[in-house]
C-alpha cells in the first residue's frame, strides 16, 4: 500500500478531472479549516453585519443577504458543514456497507440472503421522502441529517464491495489459502479487505459528494439545524426571504455554484483515483 | 368571420367590465371546511367567510352579530342572547334550535375547541329567537370562548354526521356568513356573495381564493393583477421596496396596520434570580428596543407598552404608561443589586428566523451589562414542551392581546401557572405570581361594562409597568397589500386593515 | 418464463410488503408523545377526552392486537384518518398520485426515448466530440443541486421573461381547451429541469450497454455475416438495449411516485411531494405513514412487474 502513494498522485495529477478535483477541494478543506482567518466577517456575529441586501462591492464580495450578513463569510463557514456532513456520512456508509458486503460475501448462504434482502429493500425506497418522515419523528440536527444520509447511503456500497470479495474468493491465492488451513477471519483480513479497499476509497467519494447534495436538499426544505450556518440553508433563506422579487441574484446563484463545485471536485477525485486503482472496473463502468 | 370576432370582443370586454369576481390569494392549504377543525390559517379565513358566530369583536369591543347583543346573568352564570333574523346559505331561517344545537353538538361531541368543553355546560332554548348558554363560572373570557368563537350550523345537515372528526365538510358546507361555497380545487375556493346576507355588497358577486405556498410567488401574483389581495403580512423588506419604488409597482399598494401581537421575553418566576425584580428591571433596560424594531424588523414595528396591552385594543389601551428607554448604566446598577451569581442563562426561542435573529441581539444586549445568555433553540414542537415544562430560565414568546385583550389573565394570573404532573396547567409558562398583579387581573375578569373595563386595564397596565412580570418588546406592524388594477374604492381601516365590511361594499372594477 | 419463478416473485414481493408496513408500524409506535393529543392537537384536553380518543382509536389495546388490527385494515385499504384533512388517508394520497405521476412519468418518458437515441449514436461513435461532451455534461449534472437549477429557470424564464407562470398547475379560471393549454404552460419548466437532468446520464448508461452488445460475439457474427451497420442497430442492438431501459423506466418513475420534492416544493406543484412535507409540517402522522406505505408498495409492485418482464423479454435473466 504504502508503495503506491507517491505513485497514486503522480497518477492523479496526470489526468484533467484528478488535478481539478484535487485543487477545488483543497481549497474547500483549506477555507473550512481556516474559515475565522479567511472569512472578513463572522456571519456569527450580529456585530459584524452590514447593510441589507447589497449587491457585490469590495466589501462584500458576494454581496450581503436580508440581514445585512456577509455572503462569501457564509459561504466559507457552510463549507465547514457540508464537507463535514460529506466526510462524516462517507466514513458512516464505508464501514457499515463495506462491513455488511464483507460479510455477506464471506458467510454466504443465509447470511448473504438475509443482508442482500435488506440491501435491495433500502435500494427501492424513495430517499428524500423518507429521510423528511424520519427528520420529522427524531427533529433536525446536524446529528440526526448524517444518521439519515448514512441509513441511506449504505446499501449500494455493500453491494459493490460483495460483488468484489466473491470474484476474489473464486480466484487462486484465496483457494490456495484455504487449503492451507487460514482461518475465515485471516483471509478477510489479508486477502479480501484490501482487495476492496479502492472499490471502497471511491465510493466513499461518490457518497460524500450525494450526501452534500442531499444536505443541500434537505437544508432547503427546511431540515436544518437552525443554529449552523450551511449553504443548502443560505438557498432556503434566500426564498422565503425574497430573494427573487427584491433582485438579489447573488444570494442564489453563489451558495448553489459552492454546493455544485464541492460536488463536483469530489466526484472528479473519485473518477480519477478509480482510474488509477482500479482500471479495469473503470473501464467496464465507462 | 369580421361578425364573428366583433362578436366575441364584445363579449370578452363585457366580461371583463362586469365579472367582478374579486380574486384573493391565502397562504397554505385549505383541506377541511369543518368549522370545529380549523388548522390551517387560511381555512380559517375561509370557514370565518362561510360561518357565523353570536357575537364578534371590533376595535377591543364586543359587539352582535348574529346575535342583536347579550345579558349576563350572574344568578346562573350563563348568558343570554337575542338572536337577530337571518338565513342559512340554503334559505332555511337560522333559529334559536340551529344555536342550541350548535353548542350542544361540541358538548356531545367533544370537539377540540381549546377550554371551552371545560367550562361550558349546556345551551337553552328559550324562546324561537332567544336562547341561554350555561357556564360553570362566569367571566369575560366567557364570551370569546362560546358567543364570539361558536360557529352556528344549521342542524338539519349536522344533525345526520354521526362522527365530525372524519368530516371533512367539503362537498356543500352551509352556513349563514358572507360568502357561499361554490367549488374546491386543489389551488382555489370559489365562493359567492350572498345575497341574503347583511353585509353582501352590490357590486361583487364572488370571490375566489387562491391557494399558494410560497410568498414571493403569491406577491408576484398581486404585481402582476392574478390577486387582488394577499391574505397575509408582508415581510418588511418587501413592502419597503414596494413603497420606495412606486413606480415599479404601481397598481401595487401597502398598507401598515397597527399589529395586535406583543413579543415578550418570559422569565422563569419559580427560579432564582428570575423572580428578583431588580434582575427583571435591569433586563428591561439593558435592551436597545429602537435598534430591535430597527434590525429585525426594517422599521415596521412599534415599541411596545410597558403595560403590554397594544394601541390595537384602542378600547382598553391606556397611552399614559408609556415605553422604556436603553439605559446601560442604570441596567448595571439593578443587576448589581440583584441576585444574579453570573451563571449562564438559557434563552428558549423558537426556529423562526426573526424570533433567531431578536434572540441574537437580546444576548448580545445582556453580555453588555453582565448577564451570560445562551440560546436554546426549539422547533414549535420542541417550543411547547419545554414552555409546558417549565424548562427555560428566559423565553422569547408573544401574546396576542389586539383582540380579547382579557386573555392576559390567562397569560400571568397565578392560577394559570401552578404545575401538575410536570406541566403548567394553563399558559403562564413563567410562574408569574404576584399577588397584586392576580387582583388587578381577576378584576378585569368581572368588569363587563365599558366603564369598568377600561378602569380596570388603566390599573392593569400601570401595575405591570412597576413589577414587570415579563419584558414587553415590540408589536410588529401588519402590513397587508393590495392590488387597484382591477378594483378601486379599497377602504383602509386602522384597526381592522383592509379587508373589511367598507372596502367589500365600495369596490368598483376598475376601467 | 417459468411458473415457478413468478410464484416465488410474488412471494418475495408479499413478504417485502409486510416488511415494509410493520417497520413503518413500529416507527409510529416508537414515536415520542401522546397519539391521542397529538390528534387533538391541543395539548389542554381534558383526561377523559384522551381516553374516549385513545379507545376510539384502539391505542388502549395491547401492542400485538393492534398491529394485528393495523394489518388487517390495511389490507382492506384503509390507512387511517388524516388530522388534517378529516378523512380516509387514503383518498387523499390517490389524489395527488395523479398529478406526480404527470410532473415525472411525462419527462421520464420522453427523457427515454431521446436518450435511447443519443446513447445509440454515441455508443456506435465511441470517443466522439458528442460522446465526449455528452459523457462530460452528464458527469457535470450529478453535481448540479437540480433544485438550484430549478430556481435558476424560474428567475429567468418566469421572472425576467415572463414566458411561463411561476408556479401551480392550472389557472383556476380556465375551462375547456384553455385549461389544457395552462397545465401545459404550467408543467413545461418542472418538466423541462426532469428532462434536463436525466437525459445526458440515461443516454451514457444507454451507451455503455451498447458498447458491451458490441463486443458480444453475436454481433461479431452478424458483422461477419455482412450486415450493414444500420441492420445490425436495428436488428441486434435496439432489441436488446430495449429490454433492460424499459425496466429501468418503469423503476425510474417509480422512484419518483414520493415525489419530486424539492420540484413540487419549487413549482408548488400538488403532488405526492409537496403532501409529505405538508404531513412532515403539521405532524399529520397517519398521512405522512400512509404516503410513504402507499409509495413503498408501488415501488415494490413497479419493480416486481420490472422483473418480470425482463424475464419475459431476455430468457437469461431467469437463471441468475
Amino acid at each position: 500500500m504504502k508503495k503506491r502513494k507517491p505513485n497514486f498522485f503522480r497518477e492523479l495529477f496526470r489526468s484533467f478531472e484528478g488535478t481539478v478535483g484535487f485543487v477545488i477541494l483543497c481549497v474547500m478543506v483549506f477555507c473550512a479549516v481556516f474559515a475565522p482567518l479567511i472569512a472578513p466577517y463572522d456571519p456569527y456575529d450580529i456585530t459584524q453585519r452590514g447593510r441589507k441586501l447589497q449587491p457585490p462591492s469590495p466589501q462584500h464580495i458576494m454581496g450581503t443577504d436580508w440581514y445585512g450578513v456577509d455572503i462569501f463569510s457564509q459561504i466559507v463557514y457552510g463549507a465547514r458543514t457540508s464537507l463535514t456532513v460529506g466526510a462524516l456520512t462517507a466514513i458512516g456508509v464505508s464501514v457499515i456497507g463495506g462491513f455488511l458486503g464483507v460479510t455477506a460475501a464471506t458467510f454466504g448462504k443465509g447470511v448473504d440472503v438475509l443482508i442482500m434482502r435488506i440491501v435491495d429493500f433500502v435500494m427501492v425506497l424513495p430517499g428524500l421522502p423518507i429521510m423528511i418522515m424520519i427528520m420529522t419523528y427524531l427533529g433536525s440536527s446536524f446529528w440526526t441529517l448524517v444518521f439519515v444520509l448514512v441509513v441511506f447511503g449504505w446499501a449500494g456500497i455493500s453491494r459493490v464491495v460483495r460483488a468484489i470479495v466473491l470474484s476474489e474468493k473464486k480466484r487462486g491465492y484465496v483457494e490456495a489459502a484455504v487449503c492451507a488451513g487460514a482461518s475465515k477471519w485471516y483471509i478477510l483480513k489479508k486477502h479480501l479487505l484490501p482487495a476492496a479497499y479502492s472499490v471502497l476509497v471511491v465510493n466513499a467519494a461518490f457518497s460524500a459528494a450525494g450526501a452534500m447534495l442531499a444536505e443541500a436538499g434537505l437544508s432547503f426544505l427546511g431540515f436544518s439545524d437552525p443554529r449552523v450556518v450551511s449553504w443548502g440553508k443560505m438557498l432556503s433563506l434566500a426564498r422565503t426571504c425574497n430573494a427573487l422579487v427584491l433582485g438579489a441574484w447573488w444570494w442564489i446563484l453563489f451558495p448553489g455554484l459552492a454546493i455544485f463545485l464541492a460536488s463536483f471536485s469530489i466526484m472528479s477525485l473519485g473518477v480519477a483515483s478509480e482510474r488509477i486503482l482500479n482500471p479495469k472496473i473503470s473501464d467496464r463502468r465507462e | 368571420m369580421r361578425r364573428f370576432l366583433f362578436l366575441t370582443l364584445v363579449l370578452m370586454i363585457s366580461t371583463f367590465v362586469f365579472s367582478s369576481q374579486l380574486n384573493v390569494a391565502v397562504l397554505g392549504e385549505v383541506r377541511s371546511l369543518n368549522p370545529f377543525l380549523v388548522k390551517s390559517a387560511a381555512e380559517r379565513i375561509v370557514v370565518g367567510y362561510l360561518y357565523e358566530t353570536l357575537l364578534t369583536e371590533r376595535a377591543g369591543q364586543v359587539v352582535g352579530a348574529l346575535a342583536e347583543d347579550f345579558q349576563v346573568d350572574f344568578s346562573d352564570n350563563s348568558l343570554i342572547l337575542k338572536l337577530r333574523d337571518r338565513k342559512f346559505h340554503d334559505g332555511s331561517p337560522l333559529t334559536a334550535d340551529d344555536v342550541v344545537f350548535s353548542f350542544n353538538y361540541i358538548l356531545q361531541k367533544r370537539l377540540p375547541l381549546g377550554p371551552i368543553l371545560a367550562y361550558f355546560t349546556g345551551a337553552e332554548k328559550i324562546d324561537e329567537r332567544t336562547v341561554k348558554l350555561k357556564f360553570r363560572t362566569m367571566n369575560v373570557s366567557m364570551l370569546s370562548f362560546a358567543p364570539m368563537a361558536i360557529p352556528i350550523i344549521p342542524k338539519a345537515v349536522w344533525e345526520k354526521v354521526e362522527k365530525p372528526l372524519e368530516f371533512p365538510n367539503i362537498e356543500n358546507p352551509v352556513g349563514s356568513g358572507v360568502l357561499m361555497f361554490e367549488k374546491l380545487t386543489p389551488q382555489s375556493v370559489v365562493m359567492k356573495f350572498f345575497k341574503g346576507h347583511p353585509d353582501a355588497p352590490q357590486g361583487l358577486d364572488s370571490m375566489v381564493f387562491h391557494i399558494v405556498q410560497d410568498e414571493t410567488m403569491g406577491f408576484l401574483g398581486l404585481v402582476k393583477g392574478d390577486y387582488d389581495y394577499v391574505f397575509w403580512n408582508l415581510d418588511p423588506e418587501l413592502a419597503k421596496q414596494v413603497m420606495e419604488n412606486p413606480n415599479k409597482y404601481p397598481n401595487v399598494k401597502v398598507a401598515l396596520i397597527e399589529g395586535g401581537v406583543v413579543n415578550v421575553i418570559l422569565f422563569n418566576h419559580r427560579k432564582s434570580p428570575m423572580n428578583d425584580l431588580n434582575f427583571r428591571k435591569a433586563v428591561l433596560h439593558a435592551l436597545n428596543y429602537r435598534e430591535l424594531v430597527e434590525k429585525v424588523y426594517s422599521g415596521l414595528a412599534e415599541v411596545a407598552s410597558l403595560g403590554l396591552i397594544p394601541k390595537k385594543a384602542k378600547a382598553v389601551y391606556d397611552e399614559s404608561v408609556g415605553v422604556v428607554q436603553q439605559n446601560v448604566s442604570l441596567a448595571k446598577e439593578l443587576l448589581k443589586n440583584s441576585s444574579y451569581d453570573g451563571r449562564k442563562l438559557t434563552l428558549l426561542v423558537s426556529s423562526d428566523r426573526k424570533a433567531m435573529d431578536m434572540a441574537e441581539y437580546i444576548k448580545l444586549y445582556l453580555k453588555n451589562i453582565g448577564v451570560q445568555v445562551e440560546l436554546d433553540v426549539q422547533g414549535p414542537e420542541g417550543l411547547t414542551t419545554r414552555l409546558k415544562k417549565a424548562d427555560f430560565d428566559l423565553a422569547l414568546y408573544s401574546y396576542s392581546l389586539g383582540s380579547h385583550s382579557e386573555m392576559v389573565f390567562y397569560h400571568l394570573h397565578s392560577s394559570r401557572g401552578e404545575m401538575r404532573n410536570g406541566q403548567v396547567v394553563g399558559f403562564n409558562y413563567g410562574g408569574v405570581n404576584i399577588p397584586e398583579l392576580d387582583q388587578a387581573l381577576q378584576a378585569i375578569w368581572i368588569a363587563f361594562s365599558e366603564k369598568e373595563r377600561v378602569e380596570a386595564f388603566a390599573r392593569l397596565q400601570k401595575l405591570l409597568a412597576e413589577v414587570v412580570p415579563v419584558v414587553p418588546l415590540l408589536v410588529p406592524v401588519d402590513i397587508e397589500a393590495y392590488s387597484v388594477k382591477n378594483f378601486t374604492g379599497w377602504v383602509v381601516s386602522p384597526t381592522e386593515g383592509v379587508m373589511n365590511v367598507e372596502t367589500l361594499k365600495s369596490l368598483k372594477p376598475a376601467r | 418464463m417459468s411458473f415457478s419463478y413468478l410464484v416465488k416473485r410474488i412471494v418475495q414481493m408479499i413478504l417485502t410488503i409486510l416488511v415494509a408496513v410493520t417497520v413503518s408500524f413500529v416507527l409510529i409506535r416508537a414515536l415520542p408523545g401522546d397519539p391521542a393529543e397529538r390528534f387533538y392537537g391541543d395539548p389542554r384536553i381534558p383526561e377523559e377526552v384522551k381516553q374516549e380518543i385513545k379507545s376510539a382509536f384502539g391505542l388502549d389495546k395491547p401492542v400485538l392486537i393492534q398491529y394485528l388490527s393495523f394489518l388487517k385494515q390495511f389490507f382492506k385499504g384503509d390507512l387511517g384518518v388524516s388530522y388534517t384533512y378529516n378523512r380516509r388517508v387514503v383518498g387523499v394520497v390517490l389524489e395527488r398520485l395523479p398529478w406526480t405521476l404527470l410532473l415525472t412519468a411525462v419527462p421520464t418518458i420522453l427523457g427515454m426515448i431521446t436518450s435511447l437515441s443519443l446513447g445509440v449514436y454515441i455508443g456506435c461513435n465511441r470517443n466522439s466530440f458528442v460522446d465526449k461532451l455528452v459523457r462530460y455534461v452528464a458527469f457535470a449534472l450529478h453535481s448540479v443541486p437540480t433544485f438550484w437549477f430549478a430556481l435558476l429557470l424560474v428567475l429567468l424564464f418566469s421572472f425576467k421573461l415572463e414566458w411561463f407562470p411561476l408556479q401551480g398547475m392550472i389557472d383556476p379560471s380556465a375551462r375547456g381547451f384553455s385549461s389544457f393549454v395552462s397545465l401545459l404552460r404550467h408543467a413545461f419548466l418542472p418538466w423541462l429541469v426532469i428532462f434536463v437532468v436525466n437525459v445526458p446520464g440515461f443516454a451514457v448508461y444507454v451507451r455503455n450497454m451498447v458498447i458491451l452488445i458490441l463486443n458480444e460475439e453475436f454481433v461479431l457474427t452478424a458483422k461477419a455475416k455482412g450486415l450493414t451497420e444500420r441492420q445490425i442497430r436495428k436488428r441486434h442492438i435496439l432489441r436488446n438495449v430495449l429490454g433492460p431501459l424499459f425496466s429501468m423506466l418503469t423503476l425510474r418513475i417509480a422512484g419518483m411516485l414520493g415525489g419530486a420534492v424539492l420540484i413540487e416544493t419549487i413549482f408548488s406543484w400538488k403532488g405526492m411531494g409537496l403532501l409529505v412535507l405538508e404531513a412532515s409540517r403539521n405532524s399529520d402522522y397517519p398521512l405522512l405513514q400512509a404516503t410513504i406505505i402507499i409509495t413503498i408498495v408501488s415501488i415494490i409492485v413497479a419493480n416486481f412487474l420490472a422483473d418480470v418482464l425482463q424475464a419475459a423479454f431476455d430468457p437469461r435473466v431467469r437463471f441468475e
